[in-house]
């Protein structure tokens, strides 16, 4: 396991740990590679001279990919995968020659380093993958019969700067990426470890509490005292002794990381798991929509612990009045889990944070359910995602095909 | 023949919880020698009942503790108590360690005195 302190050292030329390149960095590294407006205006040009071709180009780079397992194994998705990143990289070609090559190019590129972070591509592949590119748009060039000598010469110059700035982007993003990512869990894991010790040292303190009171029942029973005050009080200390007691538990099962346990589960008992011991307000409503035939390979009790989380968390945004769902569906390879309230909503600049260990919006909460749950999520291959929405607040939980229905030639090897 | 009183060893480096569950096994019929240490509680291991022990306590561990009283050839049944909620540890309730039980923290009164009885009974004479 790389630390992100040996990340950051290994980098050490690059300030920016954990931020993404700026509007300012861009074009002083368009102005490193030489890309000014001439180049922007001949790719313009070639745009249409390569239109045609493109579809060649795309198809022939995912063969390459299919063809070489270690770059195949991070397109778990299989062809309905292989599909919609053929579109991408039809829309991200059409955009590297049409442009402009501006801050909004810059975001939207950006996205794509943030992706390969996400199916974990090995680093090396973005560059025999920007070759492969390369050399079919030089290729385009050199083909083209209407081009003079300098002419070519000019847009090959111009093909390599633009390749080299998308270079530069993805390795930027994925490096911001990676070093957010390692970050967090660190974050969650140092958390964790200071979470378990304060809560073996008030287990002691508790413990012994709690076996005073027993000791006083025990005294107020031979001595044959029935007072009601004193009782309400014993009562009272005994409930706010087990209510710490449940925190305590929470926080240890937070410090605990445990290995993926995964079993065929159907995502409808799940849910429902999940949702059964809720006792929401009369006002709000809290539906489970999951198709009866969805079986998902995963760890049921992890995972029905992130879902109680970002359940509660719905419920009490939505408090005495709202509406909280529970969706499980299937798209394309990917089992996707959701959980949708009417609620206020997340504020943006909360939105970023969100998932950070011990950020909290909300008075009582202590900022752990969510980064927890992210962890489940992520121990699986999956993600978790607050969705942008006009009402309310959407999370999505995108399982990778692995935790995904069960093929029935897979089920084979089911005891 | 008069009945003798039946001996607990407790190690526990928590005072006041030691103090608490000591009278509790008094009220119960239990003398309770308590051992702050692993180390400590080794001098007092003869003639004991049963051992009751927290896992974490400065310098030996808990199940240090039991292994080596058990090298000391010492057979009463050893109770092993522990604010850790590790699965691993709690599963060892089904033998395989030295260890014939394990109780999580915060401990319930009533489930310590009935594993306590549990296991007395069980070993009636274990180290007499």
């Amino acid at each position: 396991m790389v630390s992100a302190a040996a990340l950051d050292a290994s980098f050490a030329g690059a300030p920016r740990m954990g931020t993404r390149m700026t509007p300012d960095q861009f074009a002083s590294i368009k102005r490193y590679v030489g890309f000014d407006a001439a180049s922007s205006e001949l790719l313009r040009r070639l745009a249409p001279v390569a239109e045609p071709k493109l579809e060649q180009i795309v198809f022939d780079f995912y063969e390459t990919i299919r063809a070489h397992p270690e770059a195949a194994a991070a397109i778990a998705g299989g062809a309905a995968q292989v599909a919609r990143l053929r579109l991408s990289l039809a829309r991200w070609l059409r955009e590297v020659l049409s442009g402009p090559h501006d801050a909004n190019y810059l975001e939207s590129h950006a996205r794509i380093g943030r992706v390969h972070v996400r199916i974990d591509l090995p680093q090396e592949f973005m560059f025999t993958a920007m070759n492969r590119i390369r050399a079919h748009l030089t290729a385009i060039v050199e083909d083209h019969e209407a081009y003079d000598p300098r002419t070519r010469r000019l847009m090959k110059n111009a093909v390599d700067q633009v390749l080299d700035l998308e270079l530069a982007i993805m390795l930027d993003t994925y490096r911001a990426d990676l070093v957010d990512k390692i970050r967090a869990r660190e974050r969650l894991a140092t958390i964790g470890q200071l979470a378990a010790t304060v809560a073996h040292e008030l287990r002691n303190p508790l413990g012994t509490i709690e076996s005073s009171l027993f000791l006083v029942r025990q005294r107020l029973d031979r001595l044959d005292v029935t007072d009601g005050v004193l009782e309400k009080h014993y009562d009272r200390i005994r409930g706010q002794v087990q209510e710490c007691s449940a925190t305590i538990q929470s926080l240890l099962d937070l410090a605990r990381e445990r290995p993926v346990t995964a079993r065929a589960t159907a995502a409808c008992d799940l849910l429902n798991r999940v949702v059964g011991p809720l006792a929401p307000p009369a006002g709000v409503t809290v539906e489970v929509d999951a198709p009866e035939d969805l079986i998902l390979e995963v760890d049921p009790d992890q995972l029905a612990k992130a879902l109680d989380n970002l359940v509660r968390n719905a419920l009490e945004a939505v408090r005495d009045r709202g509406r909280v769902r529970l969706a499980a569906s299937r798209q394309g390879a990917d089992a996707v889990l959701e959980v949708i309230d009417d609620g206020p909503g997340i504020e943006p600049e909360a939105r970023r944070r969100i998932f950070d260990a011990l950020f909290t919006t909300r008075a009582a909460g202590t900022g752990l359910g969510l980064p927890l749950a992210r962890r489940i999520s992520e121990a699986h291959g999956g993600t978790l995602d607050v969705i942008p929405s006009e009402r309310g607040a959407h999370f999505r939980m995108v399982l990778p095909e692995r935790a995904g229905p069960v093929a029935p030639t897979a089920g084979a090897t089911e005891p | 023949m008069t009945l003798r009183r039946r001996r607990v060893l407790l190690v526990e480096d928590h005072g006041p919880l030691a103090e608490n569950v000591s009278e509790i096994l008094a009220g119960r019929g239990f003398d309770t020698v308590v051992a702050t240490t692993g180390e400590a509680a080794l001098q007092h291991a003869e003639a004991v009942d049963i051992v009751i022990t927290d896992l974490r306590l400065p310098g030996m561990s808990g199940l240090q503790l039991i292994a080596a009283l058990r090298r000391r050839g010492v057979q009463a049944p050893a109770l092993l108590v522990t604010a850790f909620a590790d699965p691993g540890l709690l599963s060892a309730d089904s033998g395989g360690h030295d260890v014939d039980r394990v109780l999580q923290k915060p401990i319930d009164p009533e489930t310590l005195m009935a594993r306590v009885e549990e296991l007395v009974s069980r070993c009636p004479d274990s180290n007499r």
